[in-house]
């Protein structure tokens, strides 16, 4: 029997899940509200991106947002009534997912 | 022969009450984050580009409406946080000996954390 990968989905889902459940507000909070009332230096926010480690984190970051969305529009798309069209609406979720993961690796590194 | 018993629901079933809108605003709000995510990718590319792109993006964001988009966005993320807490203990749901852990205390273990790593975030970018 052929392994399902809906496992793999769950775990990315969950994963993101919990890492915005922690940090999505603070993280609003601050890009949304304190970098428009200039509270944010330019540069303090240029050396905390340029690290290596902070390239990394907002690849995974976008990566498990990403995912996490994908599934969610997904499950609630065939929830709601397109359960006929199942298949192809994971496939095209979890690749806009990976673009836009790939889009998200090009601005991180740049 | 009997025949089956007939399934009636609507085809906008989702909008018809309170509780599955709630359901659908927790799903959307998975899709929200990722626009979010659109735009806070937005703001790592202008700081990538200089100082004078990250001040012409700050004008962009000082606007009313991205302040009104932002105030959308915050309120959909606490909707996730919410719901997300509440499905903890139902999801993983822990034991300690023969006794469970009480689902609040699992839950506010969860808003701790939480408030820990807004202070770490605010106070690692407030100068």
């Amino acid at each position: 029997m052929r392994r399902s990968p809906e496992p793999v989905f769950w775990s990315l889902f969950s994963a993101g899940g919990v890492v915005l459940a922690l940090i999505a507000p603070a993280l609003i909070l601050a890009t949304g509200f304190l970098v428009p009332a200039e509270r944010v230096e330019f540069d303090r926010l240029s050396a905390i991106l340029t690290q290596p480690l902070a390239r990394i984190a907002v690849v995974g970051l976008a990566f498990l947002t990403f995912v996490h969305a994908a599934h969610r529009l997904r499950h609630t798309l065939v929830d709601v009534g397109l359960r006929a069209y199942g298949g192809p609406i994971a496939t095209v979720s979890y690749l806009a997912a990976l673009a836009l993961t790939a889009w998200a690796a090009l601005v991180a590194f740049g | 022969m009997a025949s089956p018993y007939p399934r009636r629901r609507s085809r906008r079933w989702f909008i018809e009450r309170w509780a599955y809108q709630r359901f659908v605003l927790r799903e959307l709000s998975g899709v929200v984050l990722a626009a979010y995510m659109v735009l806070l990718l937005l703001l790592v590319s202008s700081v990538h580009a200089g100082g004078q792109a990250f001040a012409d993006h700050v004008t962009t964001l000082r606007s009313p409406l991205m302040i009104a988009v932002h105030v959308i966005l915050v309120l959909f993320a606490l909707l996730h946080t919410v719901t997300w807490f509440q499905a903890v203990p139902k999801g993983l749901p822990l034991r300690r000996g023969e006794e469970k852990v009480p689902p609040a205390l699992m839950i506010g273990a969860n808003y701790v954390a939480m408030a820990g790593a807004t202070v770490i975030i605010v106070a690692a970018l407030v100068a």
